[in-house]
């Protein structure tokens, strides 16, 4: 019974999503025919009503993929690109979800991910389980409206896996676990199904009073460079991509802060302003080992292990 | 023109405009195909749906192909830090947190305690780095702060670290010769910072650096600036102060040159002025001060009299004032004059005069009515508010003088409706004097003589300890009191004592400043009298507070110093 009525559910909700789909897809059109340069004028309204109407079709994955590009920054220049990659990416994800039928299994749990089917908790520890001693690499915090959103980067030492750990707390809530940037936690972490998927659920752990490593890192950008586009080529709706690169330094132009690597390779990399200075002052301007989270936006630097001692350095990353 | 850019014109621009087909050239061959293919596989297919495709596909290969850049000579990593010296360690994570904590809860006087305390290390014990940005940030911030003496406390405390760390911060260097690039692009905040931290250590090229750009200076500036030459003022500045205050085009500067050039005792202002005064100024020992008029002339303005600007534009009431013998212009040029001046006048040792002048002042003329109820010309006028009226009338100008404890104000009516009064005051007061020239040996002299206990409250700050601790000071002003008493030093229990006694019974809390002041400072014997008052159920809420403050500013001294303990 209860399986002949989650089936009925399933394919009402995908009946939902396919129609939420068509009126998106007619909204992309429009968008794309009118032109994108009057976009900022009306970012703030703009992109809210459609976002209701994916919510309304059970499609909340691309309702946040929408208020996402509400809350983009339109000053300078660079949103003109990126707003144009992520339609072109908004739209390749409604196609690919018309034709689901033609993905692999795995694919087709990406997709469904993606628009906002979600995985239950119990499903995915259900799943197999990577036991490894993790450690914090950095926290998040988010506000979402009432909602505070926690994510977690974690690097498994033996497996040399990257995994990322989302809190959702309402109001007054206590968060399940409290991890902190920097602690090690002996545990199993089962993944969530999909295509180079990192979100993961804790099955077991137990936090490790000593026996902390340093993670393994990239020798250099070129390396991470790799990684990144690997990561990219595997899921192209990946969001951002977790890597460790040793032998960083800092260089600033005047407008922009820079990673130069040993060999002289450089990206140019967002830090908080609030975080440069005690970054400066930690290093003494000297070579660092730092976490670095690859988006479309760039590269982002989050926490460092200064050299030589390797002593871990992590800052309150809270943002509205 | 990349891949991304035909794309990103082509959707800002919008399929109605323009349907997207790219010129040949515009995509890499690989993409042109691409699009060949994706135009043929979606025949039929909406302009914006083949757009928003290839955009996808574009930006994919993009990331696809994301590599670091070149090394490039434009870019340079930043420098790190200097190694500090050898034998260099950091003091504890605690003390950093506490220096951390006095900060953010604006208790400098402490700060500047506990910096102290950590001097007395030598050198050898360094702030942490992690907690120098925001004890930085402050030292830059606070107009007043930027000025005491715990911010070079604070350099030497951070270390060579720290002066890197300034730097990178946007704040100016340490390092030699980089003062004149520095000073370059410096905000005004941070040129007066230079200027007053090179005026310690190195007063001539503070003065170079001043003169290098002092033309370009706006008014403003150059008001602010030159006051920092008060630093480590020397006979070597007053060539420049000279011509400033000569020829500035602003009446503001010009006045700041010179109030700098009065406080040089050896100055061609202050020789010019004792010129001036010789011969015109006699001490006997049976019949007191004697003086002659002094008649107006250009000079005086050049001499910068400050007071009787409106005496000096007119030089009919100059000399009506003149003809009257009211010494005005003495008494403004006495108080510039040095010890070392009374000293040749009055033919006695220092000492002896800078006592001779509290026992005898010059010019105790305004305090002494008997002047104007003798001489026939002054009208005594009806009192006003208590005070002595006096009057001259003439035709043209009307002159009232009105007798106070400290000063006699000076009215001039110019015509029936306009009146200007200043004032000038009754006695002469070697005060002025001792703290424009800083005197100490002056201040001193006065102090042991412990004539007149009026005058010898103002030298407080030139009182040992042990003077301080015996001197009664219940009837001064508290925050003048707390003001004045010098910065390092530790007050005794008596001392101590009667000044919480005295704030007590004037029954006002002791603001947050006061207790800054005091925590430093005071002697641990008054906790019991701290504890007492808290006891008494008739102590108000606010002496309540404040005393609890105290006791915890206490409190906090007492962990500093735990701290820092020297081993």
């Amino acid at each position: 019974m209860d399986e002949a009525a989650q089936a009925r559910r399933q394919t009402q909700r995908h009946k939902n999503v396919m129609q939420g789909i068509d009126d998106l897809q007619v909204w992309l059109k429009d968008l794309l025919r009118n032109g994108l340069l009057q976009v900022p004028e009306r970012a703030d309204k703009l992109f809210e009503g459609m976002a209701r109407r994916m919510v309304d079709a059970q499609a909340p994955g691309l309702a946040g993929r929408l208020r996402a590009l509400g809350e983009m920054d339109f000053t300078g220049e660079s949103w003109k690109a990126l707003l144009t990659e992520r339609l072109g990416k908004l739209w390749l994800l409604t196609e690919a979800y018309r034709h689901l039928e033609r993905r692999s299994e795995a694919w087709q749990c990406e997709i469904r991910t993606l628009i906002g089917y979600p995985q239950t908790k119990e499903e995915v520890l259900a799943g197999e389980a990577v036991a490894d001693r993790w450690m914090v690499l950095h926290k998040r915090v988010r506000r979402v409206d009432q909602l505070k959103v926690e994510s977690y980067w974690l690097y498994g030492e033996r497996s040399g896996r990257m995994a990322v750990y989302l809190e959702f707390l309402a109001p007054k809530k206590i968060p399940e676990m409290s991890l902190v940037p920097g602690d090690f936690y002996d545990g199993e972490l089962c993944f969530y199904s999909g295509v180079g998927s990192l979100r993961a659920l804790f099955r077991s752990h137990q936090r490790v009073g000593e026996g902390g490593f340093v993670p393994a890192a990239c020798s250099g950008l070129e390396e991470a460079a790799a990684r990144y586009r690997a990561a990219v080529g595997e899921n192209p709706f990946i969001d951002e991509v977790p890597t460790v690169v040793d032998g960083l330094r800092l260089a600033e132009d005047g407008t922009r802060s820079w990673v130069v690597d040993a060999e002289g390779k450089r990206f140019p990399v967002r830090i908080r302003e609030e975080i440069r200075i005690p970054l400066l002052v930690t290093t003494g301007g000297k070579p660092f080992r730092g976490f670095l989270l690859a988006d479309e936006e760039g590269w982002e630097l989050l926490s460092i292990w200064n050299q030589p001692n390797d002593e871990f350095y992590c800052w309150r990353d809270e943002r509205d | 023109m990349n891949a991304t850019d035909t794309i990103v014109n082509a959707a800002l621009l919008g399929t109605a405009a323009k349907e997207f087909v790219p010129n040949d050239g515009e995509l890499p061959a690989f993409l042109q195909e691409a699009f060949a293919r994706l135009r043929s596989e979606t025949a039929g297919a909406d302009p914006e749906e083949v757009l928003y495709r290839m955009g996808a596909l574009v930006f994919a290969c993009q990331r696809a192909g994301t590599e670091p850049e070149a090394a490039d000579e434009s870019l340079s990593a930043i420098e790190p830090a200097a190694e500090e010296e050898e034998g260099t360690t950091y003091f504890s994570r605690d003390f950093g947190q506490m220096l951390e904590h006095l900060c953010a809860n604006k208790h400098y006087g402490l700060l500047e305690y506990a910096y102290r305390r950590a001097m007395e290390w030598g050198g050898k014990r360094l702030i942490p780095p992690a907690y120098l940005p925001d004890l930085f940030r402050k030292a830059y911030a606070d107009e007043y702060t930027m000025y005491q003496n715990f911010q070079r406390m604070l350099w030497t405390l951070a270390g060579r670290r720290g002066v890197w760390l300034r730097k990178q911060m946007g704040y100016d260097a340490e390092n030699e010769g980089e003062e004149e690039e520095m000073w370059k692009t410096a905000s005004l905040k941070v040129r007066k910072h230079m200027l007053y931290r090179l005026r310690k250590t190195q007063p001539d090229k503070a003065l170079a650096l001043l003169q290098s750009d002092w033309k370009e200076q706006t008014v403003e500036h150059r008001e602010h600036l030159v006051t920092c030459l008060g630093t480590g003022l020397s006979v070597a500045d007053e060539p420049f102060l000279q011509m400033v205050a000569e020829k500035d085009r602003s009446d503001s500067v010009r006045k700041a040159a010179q109030k700098l050039l009065l406080s040089l005792p050896d100055s061609q202002l202050i020789r010019e002025s004792a010129d001036m005064l010789r011969g015109k100024l006699r001490y006997q020992e049976k019949t007191g001060w004697e003086y002659e008029p002094l008649e107006y002339t250009p000079q005086l303005k050049t001499l910068g009299l400050q007071y009787h600007a409106t005496v000096l534009r007119n030089a009919s009431i100059l000399q009506q004032l003149a003809e009257h013998q009211l010494p005005i212009l003495h008494c403004e040029l006495i108080e510039r004059m040095p010890l070392d001046f009374w000293a040749e006048l009055l033919d006695r040792s220092p000492e002896e005069a800078a006592e001779l002048l509290v026992r005898k002042p010059p010019f105790d003329l305004f305090n002494n009515t008997d002047f104007f109820e003798q001489n026939k010309e002054f009208e005594k006028a009806p009192n006003l508010m208590g005070r002595n009226r006096f009057s001259i009338e003439n035709n043209q100008v009307s002159v009232t003088i009105h007798t106070d404890e400290d000063y006699a104000f000076i009215g001039i009516a110019t015509s029936e409706y306009t009146r200007e009064s200043y004032e000038v005051k009754t006695h002469f007061s070697p005060i002025k004097a001792i703290f424009r020239f800083n005197d100490a040996r002056w201040a001193r002299y006065i102090i042991q003589a412990n004539l007149k206990k009026k005058l010898t409250s103002q030298l407080i700050q030139f009182m040992t300890p042990e003077e301080l601790e015996e001197f009664d000071c219940r009837d001064i002003h508290m925050g003048i009191l707390l003001s004045d008493l010098a910065d390092d030093q530790p007050w005794g229990p008596k001392l101590s004592t009667r000044i919480v006694e005295q704030l007590i019974k004037q029954k006002k809390d002791f603001n947050t400043d006061k207790i800054d002041t005091m925590a430093p400072r005071i002697h641990r014997s008054i906790i019991p009298l701290l504890n007492r008052t808290l006891a008494n159920k008739q102590t108000s809420k606010q002496i309540a507070e404040s005393c609890q403050k105290l006791k915890e500013g206490l409190e906090l001294r007492d962990e500093i110093d735990r701290l820092v303990a020297l081993p």
